[in-house]
């Protein structure tokens, strides 16, 4: 009857439903600690990571920081890398091209702590650390993508 | 035993979350789901002593079960209460 999604037995809820919830909760000033699903933020935060928020009330963004957004009816977590035509510019790690577009309205919220799933470390994510060493990653995209087609090509 | 009284029940949907919400802040990375009949329990155990036969009633009073089923999923729902820490100390 009860299930436990640490138990290989995850129960998919509606991501619409369950952001709702992290939402609400935000809203009462909590802070939500949820998991990562999927790899668009890797090589930093990996699928099954899980990350702690505080709701984004305004105000100033630090370059770098990891926001959980709304982007065309989805959610998603990805790295604040800049902005344009007074839009937020969001990328995800992983990703060798995808850009967001965002209205600092859809943004809900910030990422503060980094809780990777197989080791008691916790990484602060808005340490000038962290946030550098991710816009330097989305910075040499262009890089990446040779590496990432040399490889495509040197396999059989 | 008693259901800890920091947990709360949250039905997002169709599905029935228990969410541990501490001072401030809420783990929603590790949840656990109920199915409708476990959460209706729930609702009844909350707050209260109880024990196995609690449930056995509470089963057999509402639901069309006989008294065997209803003791075997009262045993099951007991232990994934207590092996996910969701009962009191």
């Amino acid at each position: 009857m009860t299930e436990h999604s640490e138990d290989n037995k995850t129960r998919i809820i509606s991501n619409a439903l369950y952001f709702s919830e992290v939402q609400r909760m935000l809203d009462e000033g909590k802070e939500v600690r949820i998991r990562i699903k999927g790899g668009s933020m890797r090589p930093f935060i990996q699928d099954g990571d899980s990350i702690l928020l505080q709701a984004y009330r305004g105000g100033a963004l630090q370059p770098g920081s990891n926001l959980l957004a709304r982007h065309q009816g989805k959610y998603v977590f990805h790295r604040y890398v800049g902005k344009k035509n007074g839009q937020i510019v969001l990328a995800g790690d992983g990703n060798l091209v995808l850009r967001e577009y965002i209205d600092p309205i859809d943004i809900i919220a910030v990422a503060l702590v980094h809780f990777p799933q197989n080791s008691p470390k916790e990484i602060n994510l808005n340490h000038s650390r962290a946030r550098f060493r991710g816009l330097a990653w989305y910075h040499i995209r262009l890089l990446r993508r040779v590496v990432a087609k040399l490889n495509r090509m040197a396999q059989p | 035993m008693k259901l800890r009284s920091d947990l709360v029940l949250r039905t997002i949907g169709s599905d029935h979350l228990i969410v541990d919400p501490s001072q401030d802040s809420i783990d929603l990375s590790t949840v656990y789901t109920l199915n409708s009949s476990a959460a209706w329990l729930w609702e009844q155990l909350k707050g209260k002593e109880f024990d196995q036969t609690t449930i056995v009633e509470l089963l057999c009073d509402n639901y069309e079960v006989d008294v065997e089923q209803a003791q075997s999923d009262a045993k099951v729902l007991l232990g994934d209460f207590e092996k996910q820490g969701l009962l009191e100390k």
